[in-house]
């Protein structure tokens, strides 16, 4: 499963902050947030920072509500980010990752054809403009795994999908990832 | 599957390009963790944080950093107001709140589908019990019949044939049929096949009157057997007499009554040990005048066996 990157912290700080401990509520934004900011690049592109800000006035508002572990943590609070993320789409109507971004991530010159060779050459905008011109579910799936760090279950939870189809999307999506990156430094 | 080589070290590449770090259990500070989401940024973004810069794309680089901390601010402000308001201690936890491993749903519709499972398991092995059922009825007859005629050929017999002939039915019809299938065949062959060429197969049929379908196609088989060549049925006659131990015996042999055979067997111990050889090649022969028949006969208890041991596994 992916990463062990649920720090063993993440789960006192949360405990902490819920007895109302500010710090420690810093602490676990700090620890999710980067994850979480990700997540919404994929998602709702330049938009992410005010998304991932709307995200957090309302897990501020509910964390009383929540009940769980770190991991259970990172679910409830991508679920949350998700929903304001799906909102601003409703809103924008049409995903922001607009093609031309995807373009330019082909013109670079690749540094070799291994896929992750090729993919430390791109910046961050770039790959996530490429993880957001995978089918959309095969980019959140990824998205969720690699960038949030949740493991099948609790990505499936999210997403509200069977572990299965959420593990294969992402399966897929990486494998997808993976030809295309090679493909263009094979090609270039 | 999953997890191939490749499929590892992309997803870690991603996961520190996307993330700006790549594990924060693997001892990456969870303040770097904090700011670094763009990994291009991150130098600066500390110089950043430890003096003003004086250079102008610094300044933009800074600014960066400064947006990061307001949002961290404006969550922590947030935070403060919701806890203030009392709103961590008097919230209710909904159900989309619990996270916690025995709550958490593994995933929606989980128990729907247990349910349909556990229903179309248990229809299946209902018919698999039902199909079963059915098939011993079938399967057991022929094995309880053929035993005596296997006691008439008892020294022909290989060993788990003759280990059957002592038993009696009730005990084999709790034990699975399959130990009856392999030793059964030769010796309800050879039999069956010897008086259906004598036109005694259907009456035996008849008398026996089991009424299942197999017995129906028995009859068919030996009247057509009977009708296509009558000169076998001659020689099939004297083999089936041989067999019998006499041609008296042939209707009794071919009734399969158990008793007389025994009966027979004790009192005359010779005339089963002339009938070693020849059954197999009356069988040879027999077999092509009723040939139609046996053959299907074989291939129906074949195709019943792989049913039932399908559906016991």
């Amino acid at each position: 499963m992916p990463p062990a990157a649920h720090g063993p912290d993440l789960g006192s700080a949360v405990e902490r902050a819920q007895r109302g401990d500010e710090e420690a509520f810093a602490e676990a934004y700090r620890i999710v947030h980067p994850g979480l900011l990700g997540y919404l690049r994929g998602m709702v592109g330049e938009d992410a920072e005010d998304v991932a800000s709307e995200a957090w006035l309302e897990i501020a508002r509910d964390l009383g509500r929540f009940r769980g572990d770190a991991a259970g943590f990172r679910g409830w609070t991508a679920t949350i980010a998700r929903h304001r993320a799906l909102d601003h789409l409703r809103r924008a109507r049409s995903r922001p990752r607009a093609t031309a971004l995807e373009q330019d991530v082909w013109e670079l010159p690749a540094p070799g054809d291994v896929a992750v060779e090729a993919l430390d050459a791109l910046s961050t905008e770039r790959a996530l403009a490429l993880i957001a011109g995978l089918p959309p579910d095969q980019a959140e799936a990824v998205l969720l795994r690699v960038v949030v760090g949740l493991d099948g279950a609790t990505s499936a939870r999210v997403l509200g999908k069977r572990p299965g189809a959420v593990r294969s999307a992402a399966h897929r999506g990486l494998k997808r990832l993976a030809r295309q990156l090679k493909g263009k430094g094979k090609g270039r | 599957m999953p997890d191939e080589p490749w499929d590892r070290a992309l997803e870690e590449a991603l996961r520190e390009l996307l993330s700006g770090s790549p594990d924060t259990a693997d001892g990456a500070p969870a303040k770097d963790a904090a700011n670094g989401a763009d990994t291009r940024f991150r130098p600066a973004r500390e110089a950043a944080e430890r003096e003003v810069p004086a250079r102008a794309d610094a300044e933009g680089r800074a600014s960066g950093a400064l947006a990061r901390r307001a949002a961290e601010e404006g969550a922590r402000a947030a935070f403060r107001a919701a806890r203030d308001a009392g709103l961590h201690t008097s919230v209710p936890t909904r159900r989309r709140d619990d996270w916690s491993p025995a709550a958490a749903p593994r995933c929606p519709g989980s128990a729907l589908r247990a349910v349909v499972a556990g229903l179309l398991a248990s229809l299946t092995l209902g018919g698999v019990a039902l199909a079963t059922g059915g098939l011993s009825a079938g399967f057991l007859d022929p094995p309880a019949a053929p035993r005596p005629a296997d006691s008439a050929t008892h020294e022909r017999a290989s060993g788990p044939a003759g280990t059957e002939t002592g038993r009696p039915g009730p005990s084999d019809l709790a034990t699975p049929f399959r130990p009856d299938r392999h030793p059964v065949p030769p010796p309800a062959e050879n039999r069956e096949a010897l008086c259906h060429a004598v036109g005694l197969g259907r009456e035996k049929n008849g008398q026996r009157g089991q009424g299942d379908d197999k017995a129906d196609r028995d009859g068919a088989g030996s009247t057509q057997a009977k009708g296509q060549d009558e000169t076998l049925e001659s020689t099939a006659w004297r083999r089936l007499a041989t067999a019998a131990g006499g041609e008296e015996r042939v209707a009794a042999y071919c009734h399969r009554e158990p008793r007389p055979h025994r009966a027979v067997d004790a009192a005359d111990p010779p005339a089963p040990a002339n009938s070693v050889g020849k059954p197999k090649k009356a069988s040879g022969k027999a077999s092509k005048g009723a040939g139609g028949e046996n053959g299907n006969r074989g291939g129906s208890g074949n195709g019943g066996a792989k049913h039932s041991s399908g559906g016991a596994s």
